[in-house]
């Protein structure tokens, strides 16, 4: 700033300095063309001098006096500084003054009657006049001379000053116009290389960068207008950013879909599969359910027909046989009838067997408790080699009555298996309550047999053997386990919850 | 002598109910009430009432299960002893002749 406003001064006194010049130059100029007048009018009065004093005519007095008053006008006009020239300007205005009496005296000589050119006196008079009024003409000359070459002095001297101002003018101008192109093309320079670094810096990514406007002119305006199309130009990548993230958060969130629709399809294949087999084994339970039945049909007809039937034979014979007897000797009646009573009693026990081993009723009558015990009991009678260990820790009333059956029936089952296949001499049978639970263990130390064959067709055609034993545990709410192998016995648990009111479902 | 007869446990009981009986024989297996309930019913309401249990089922279970209940006598009706059976309606203190 102060290097833009000392020159701007400085021009400024210059530019008054030469208005001043100008004024005094124009005041010489006009000082000067009054001198030469005065001097032109010098030079007439001098003519005018001579005129007259040669031919003595009126019209040459009148001139002259006329031209030295036009003289004095003109002196006085003239306003002069330097005292040189003042002095010389006095100088011709008292010797023009000084040569207007001699005139009129010598007017005023030739205006006197007498001869002319007859007196001596007059002549010489005349000639002195004449040589005082040269004299005095001569002296406001050469004095108006002086006085002409100081103004051109001067004119000169104001010409040569205004002259060197208007260069200072010029190269102050050229200066300062210089200094100011300088600064404003170092300006802009700065400015736009600044800006192309901007440019540069956005283009490699960093959206942040913003230039500091620290002038209020176009320059200024093309900065913020950079910095605002760099704040849009975020914008607008965020969005896009944004964009280009949910897309790959819609690709992923699509992918999942997919692969939990592969899942769900798998999973639906899966259990389709489940279900296929599940049909099966319903079917194959169903088929073997039949077959079993048929089987137990089978069985009770040949029982029927081996047991009663053939008791009932025995008794029609010995009956036929009494009956003859009597009639040949009916004192002999009570005697044969006697004989036929213990193969009646013999086909109610075999009645009464095949009834308990279709349903024993003493389970309704007494409860599963007894039954185990009667059951365990006949077990031995029938088998004697295999010795059973009974260990009961539960109340008859724990027991769930619809749990009673499947009790017997899993009992049953694993016993007759143990009888049939095993070769075992001991069974340890526990009955018992574990809190909520109720456990029924089957242990024997037979030959056992691998677990392979549990679930093999074998054990399936043994009967409803160990698959029906499990099924009949599971579809009552328990679970039952199995645990063998070759020559380690096997041990058969069951479990059942007892803490829901329900569970257990008779089969 | 007067004998009566019920078709089961239930229709024994209106019976006793309404005609106190010195002598009851029961079976076990009856439609409903079975014979051993009732004779825990009839001992809990008149202790001094002999019963008889008269089945078909020959087993220790059985037995014990009637004496539990409050039976007085168990007759197997395939094994049945008459003189048995008559010595223990005598041993009855009733009136008449049995």
């Amino acid at each position: 700033m102060l290097a833009v406003l000392v020159p701007v001064l400085v021009a400024l006194i210059v530019c008054v300095a030469l208005a001043f010049t100008y004024r005094s130059m124009a005041v010489a100029h006009e000082n000067g063309d009054i001198v030469r007048q005065i001097r032109g009018s010098i030079g007439e009065l001098n003519h005018l001098l001579f005129s007259y004093v040669s031919y003595r005519e009126d019209r040459a007095r009148e001139q002259f006096l006329a031209e030295c008053d036009s003289l004095t006008k003109l002196i006085g006009g003239i306003h002069l500084q330097d005292q040189e020239q003042q002095r010389l300007l006095e100088d011709v205005r008292l010797s023009t003054q000084a040569m207007k009496d001699p005139f009129l005296r010598l007017v005023s000589m030739t205006d006197l009657p007498g001869p002319a050119g007859g007196d001596e006196l007059s002549r010489e008079l005349e000639e002195r006049l004449v040589g005082q009024l040269l004299t005095r003409s001569h002296r406001a000359d050469t004095s108006a001379s002086l006085l002409r070459s100081l103004v051109d002095d001067e004119i000169y001297s104001t010409h040569k000053r205004a002259t060197v101002l208007i260069f200072l003018v010029l190269a102050l101008a050229t200066g300062l116009l210089t200094f100011v192109l300088v600064r404003t093309r170092w300006h802009i320079t700065t400015s736009l290389a600044k800006l192309q670094r901007g440019t540069k810096v956005v283009r490699s990514g960093n959206l942040d960068y913003s230039i500091t406007v620290e002038r209020e002119d176009e320059i200024g305006e093309l900065s913020h207008a950079f910095n605002q199309m760099t704040a849009s130009l975020k914008e607008v990548t965020v969005s896009k950013s944004d964009l280009e993230r949910e897309m790959a958060e819609r690709k992923r969130a699509e992918e999942a879909l997919r692969k939990a629709r592969d899942e769900l399809e798998m999973r639906v294949q899966e259990r389709t599969a489940a279900l296929a087999k599940a049909n099966e084994a319903l079917r194959d339970l169903s088929a073997r359910l039949l077959s079993a039945q048929e089987a137990e049909r089978k069985r009770i007809a040949s029982d029927l027909h081996d047991t009663i039937g053939s008791c009932l034979t025995g008794v029609k014979f010995k009956v036929e046989s009494a009956l003859q007897q009597i009639r040949k000797a009916p004192e002999a009646a009570p005697e044969s009838l006697n004989g036929i009573l213990p193969a009646i009693h013999e086909a109610v026990e075999e009645c009464r067997r095949i009834q308990m081993d279709l349903r024993p009723s003493m389970i309704d009558d007494l409860g599963l408790l007894p039954t185990l015990s009667w059951f365990c009991r006949s077990f031995n009678q029938t088998y004697p080699g295999i010795r059973i260990e009974q260990e009961t820790d539960i109340a008859e009333g724990d027991i769930p009555e619809p749990l009673k059956i499947v009790l017997y029936r899993v009992t049953q089952e694993a016993m007759n298996n143990i009888a049939k296949h095993s070769k075992a001499d001991l069974v340890r049978f526990s009955l018992r309550k574990l809190d909520d639970r109720l456990e029924l263990g089957l242990q024997d130390n037979g030959r056992g047999f691998s677990p392979e064959e549990i679930h093999s067709r074998r054990a399936a055609v043994k009967g409803l053997g160990l698959t029906s034993m499990k099924e009949r545990a599971e579809l009552s709410g328990g679970s039952l386990d199995i645990e063998s192998a070759q020559g380690k016995g096997t041990n058969i648990r069951a479990f059942w919850t007892l803490n829901e009111k329900g569970r257990g479902t008779a089969v | 002598m007067v004998v009566e007869e019920a078709g089961g446990g239930e229709e024994a009981l209106q019976m006793i109910k309404k005609t106190p009986p010195d002598l009851i024989f029961t079976d076990i297996r009856m439609p409903g009430m079975n014979g051993l309930q009732l004779t825990r019913k009839i001992k809990g309401d008149k202790p001094n009432t002999p019963i008889a249990i008269l089945t078909a089922y020959d087993l220790l279970e059985y037995r014990e299960a009637a004496l539990q209940h409050g039976a007085d006598r168990y007759f197997v009706k395939t094994s049945l002893q008459w003189d048995e059976v008559a010595a223990f309606a005598k041993s009855i203190p009733i009136e008449g002749e049995f």
